[in-house]
């Protein structure tokens, strides 16, 4: 069967790059003597898929990884053998069984959440310009890739922009159609709200990776 | 959540970030307050090395056993990383706690290779300990070095408060007792220093006084004290299976150069080889039963999550239960989708199977590390393997698949020539035509690849050849050059590929493995030109170390180049492993003489090591152990000469004295 994991990325773990958390959790379903399904060939490695890379430096509560395990386990048994299993930094918050045509989680992201907390100085501007941009019908800027330059529409990647106090929310396009980073989102406001050259957030957090309709990847499967 | 040393800004801005923020799997935490003593265990190079360390993992676990310690680690910050804490002036700090190592009771340093020691600079002075032991106060923590490199302390001596001689598991418990309990009795350092020097294993530098004569040799070389041993005797584990195991080691997020479990087989081995310390200072051969390894191997598995497993020893062919253990592993392993990874076997028909079944044939190569290019030189070295064993080993692997052999050799062995030199290519030609003879064209599945790889000998503490002379650098690269316009000259020269190491680090490893006290001031320098990482070719700088020398007035051919007569009184004669100088000194003239001696299951030969009465030695008294080593057959039942009785006898009873 192939179940989904619902996971979170804290402290030092923000550190830690994608392939050694996937290297990570293989580590961890065998700590935890849940039997994963190989694959073939002379060196089997376990079927097992996130569903999009974290940047490094990010925290999360809401990272997703596919794995095809052998039958005979509930999922309630299998999220306390990987709790059990896993460290404090690299939390585990659910487990869900996915019915047979569900896509995988790769496939599926379409949207991701972000929390932004932000230095209380700037509060107010970037309220403004999140308001100001979300007013645009298209907001056209120029990303640089390694080879060329590319133009493109943000407005239609971000689904959600609010400031609430300190805290900056934003749903954007993320996988493999659009994928917009919240660092560009923020460079964009504050740019608008004319901040000091260089002004970061204080952290940046993931909440939620959800298909393209806006389902939670969490709420797929039982 | 951990509050980390580093700040934001400087994690997104340096290379692997994930080397300083700790909280790894099995990572033990504990709340400062309750401890009466911190240890920050430090391996000085990058941490993907560091975290392999089988004896680091194991002290770790024993440490943090007690109530009353905490240990954590810490590893030498990269050149990107060192450069920004001397900017902002950030401390060096320890992963668990990320709190900085100069408020740590104890910074113990273990020395694993020669090229580390301008590291152990570096870690003391991004932690804001005074370099050296004679500068520091209250304030500083008491710095600890232990590993192989103790075996000759002396070079670094002076930047060590402590150094441990012999296996950590021993008298660490006896000194963090005496420290607490003096520590609470509001006791000096000194005074801490000065009792630390009466427990067994334990070296104080600093109550030791040693004397030159004017050509520049030791004199002497003694307590400063009455009360301060004049000799510092090894300590080792008398028995495998009651020293408990780390079976929960910590698994690192970043990928480690050694990223499985490791089991320790046992310790020691019965070869004695001529030119190798460890063969020699971790005499003699102790074993963990089969049962207890099983145990120890499945619950490190399952504690670690690892799917690689690999046997550690000096020599896996002569652990006395290698099929039953590799038997089960290979059941086990399977069941878990782990791999099975068998370093340092001998290849004969049963390693071969066994390796056939463990990995990809096409893709794996196997290894004889035959050291010596000619049969006469192999005796000279008493490297047990003759060419016969080469190509008998070599002709079953044929037949199995495998086509990609390694060679390992040394250049620069003593009473080496240029017949011996030429045999080494010679010897792998003979290798490749094997292939060909052995092989039918139809059969063959790709070519036959043969890569030879050669050291320079660089002449160890306490072994046979202490006595040995090395040769310049000019000298190495000339023969190196010889050997690799020798395999041009062969008919098979397109199957054969070779490779040599660098020769400036043969020379300066040859000066600090048997330097004293006055190499000392010379690491500083190269440290204040610079130099770090030594172990990495692209980091070394021979220029900034000769510079060093220059600087420092020391000669660096006095330890290189010099003949040493056999009387010499020698910097590390104050250590006492167990085996004698006296045996030494004879294994030196039959090297001289080409005559083999037997290895420890053969014959004892008398080295001195039976002092410690554990292990295979003959004067172990214990019956378990005696009826184990009664299953290997040979041990024991062949009489000694009486020759040879005498003289075993003769230096157990004058280690017993001293």
């Amino acid at each position: 069967m192939i179940i989904r994991v619902r996971f979170g990325k804290e402290g030092a773990l923000r550190f830690i790059g994608h392939l050694d958390v996937l290297r990570t959790f293989q580590k961890i379903f065998r700590r935890a003597e849940i039997p994963m399904v190989y694959s073939q060939g002379f060196s089997p490695h376990p079927i097992m898929s996130f569903a999009l890379p974290l940047g490094l430096g990010l925290s999360s509560e809401g990272e997703y990884l596919d794995a095809e395990i052998e039958d005979g386990m509930t999922t309630a048994e299998i999220l306390s053998r990987l709790r059990a299993a896993t460290s404090d930094e690299l939390p585990v918050y659910a487990v869900r069984m996915l019915p047979e045509k569900a896509g995988n989680a790769m496939a599926s992201v379409g949207r991701a959440a972000y929390r932004l907390e932000i230095p209380a100085e700037y509060a107010p501007a970037i309220a403004a310009a999140a308001e100001m941009l979300l007013a645009e019908s298209s907001h056209i800027i120029s990303k640089k890739t390694k080879t060329q330059t590319v133009s493109f529409d943000l407005r239609p990647c971000i689904y959600e922009l609010t400031c609430r106090s300190q805290a900056l929310f934003m749903t954007l396009a993320a996988g493999s159609k659009a994928n917009v980073k919240p660092e560009l989102v923020w460079e964009e406001l504050s740019r608008g709200a004319a901040l000091a050259e260089g002004a970061k957030p204080l952290s940046i957090r993931r909440l939620d990776l959800m298909t393209e309709d806006g389902t939670s990847l969490g709420d797929i499967g039982e | 959540m951990r509050k980390l040393a580093l700040s934001e800004e400087i994690l997104n801005s340096i290379e692997k970030p994930a080397r300083y923020v700790g909280g790894e799997l099995n990572t033990v935490m504990k709340d400062p307050a309750t401890v009466d003593l911190r240890f920050a265990f430090c391996f000085p190079d990058v941490y993907e090395i560091g975290m392999g360390n089988l004896g680091l993992q194991i002290l770790y676990d024993q440490f943090n056993r007690r109530p009353d310690v905490w240990c954590e680690r810490l590893y030498s910050p990269w050149p990107d990383l060192d450069k920004i804490m001397r900017e902002k002036k950030i401390p060096l700090f320890a992963l668990e706690s990320q709190d900085p190592v100069k408020d740590f009771d104890f910074l113990g340093i273990t020395l694993q290779y020669e090229m580390c020691y301008s590291n152990v600079l570096q870690v003391l002075d991004l932690s804001g300990i005074p370099l050296y032991a004679a500068e520091r106060t209250a304030a500083d923590p008491i710095v600890i070095g232990g590993g192989p490199c103790t075996y000759n302390p002396e070079p670094v001596a002076a930047f060590f408060d402590l150094i441990y001689i012999g296996e950590g598991e021993v008298v660490y418990d006896a000194l963090f007792d005496l420290y607490i309990r003096m520590k609470k009795a509001g006791a000096s350092r000194e005074s801490f220093l000065h009792e630390a020097s009466k427990l067994e294993g334990i070296y104080v530098p600093s109550l030791y006084e040693p004397r030159y004569h004017e050509d520049g040799t030791l004199a002497a070389f003694e307590p400063r004290f009455d009360d301060v041993p004049k000799r510092v005797r090894r300590v080792i584990v008398r028995e495998m299976d009651r020293q408990p195991y780390p079976t929960s080691p910590i698994v690192p997020y970043l990928r480690p150069f050694q990223d499985r479990v490791t089991l320790e087989i046992m310790r020691g081995c019965i070869r004695g080889c001529r030119f190798c310390q460890a063969g020699m200072v971790y005499r003699p051969v102790r074993e963990r039963s089969l049962a207890e390894l099983k145990e120890i191997a499945v619950a490190a598995l399952k504690a670690s999550g690892y799917d690689e497993i690999s046997l550690s020893s000096l020599s896996s062919s002569d652990y006395s239960h290698l099929a039953g253990l590799v038997t089960y592993l290979m059941d086990e392993c399977e069941a878990r989708h782990v791999n099975i990874s068998l370093p340092s076997l001998r290849i004969d028909n049963f390693s071969l199977d066994v390796m056939s079944r463990v990995q990809d044939i096409k893709k794996s190569s196997l290894t004889f590390a035959a050291e010596a290019g000619t049969q006469r030189l192999r005796d000279v070295i008493n490297k047990g393997l003759t060419e016969e064993d080469i190509m008998r080993g070599a002709k079953e692997a044929f037949h199995g698949g495998w086509t990609k052999v390694k060679f390992y050799f040394m250049l620069g062995l003593p009473t080496e020539t240029e017949e011996d030199r030429k045999g080494i290519p010679e010897l792998c030609e003979r290798v490749s035509e094997l292939f060909y003879e052995e092989i039918p064209k139809e059969e063959r599945k790709g070519k036959i690849q043969i890569t030879a790889s050669s050291s320079f000998f660089v002449p160890k503490p306490f072994t046979p050849f202490e006595w040995a002379v090395m040769e310049t650098k000019e000298e190495y690269l000339a023969r190196a050059h010889f050997v690799k316009d020798t395999f041009r000259a062969q008919k098979n020269n397109r199957a054969m590929h070779y490779e040599y190491h660098d020769a400036d680090v043969t020379v300066l490893e040859g000066v600090f493995a048997r330097g004293d006290r006055r190499v000392a001031p010379v690491i500083r320098r190269a440290y204040e030109l610079g130099c770090l990482f030594d172990a990495w070719s692209e980091q070394f700088n021979d220029d900034k170390w000769q510079q060093a020398f220059r600087d420092c007035g020391v000669d660096p051919d006095f330890y290189t180049l010099r003949e040493r007569p056999e009387e010499e009184l020698f910097p590390w004669d104050f250590i006492d492993i167990g085996v004698t100088k006296r045996f030494l000194r004879r294994e030196w003239d039959r090297a001289m003489e080409g005559v083999v001696t037997p290895n420890c299951l053969e014959q004892c030969s008398g080295c001195g090591a039976g002092s410690y009465g554990c292990g295979i030695c003959p004067t172990n008294r214990n019956p378990q152990e005696q009826a184990a080593r009664g299953m290997r057959g040979a041990a024991g039942k062949k009489a000694p000469p009486d020759s040879e009785q005498t003289a075993a006898a003769e230096d157990v009873a004058g280690e017993v004295t001293t």
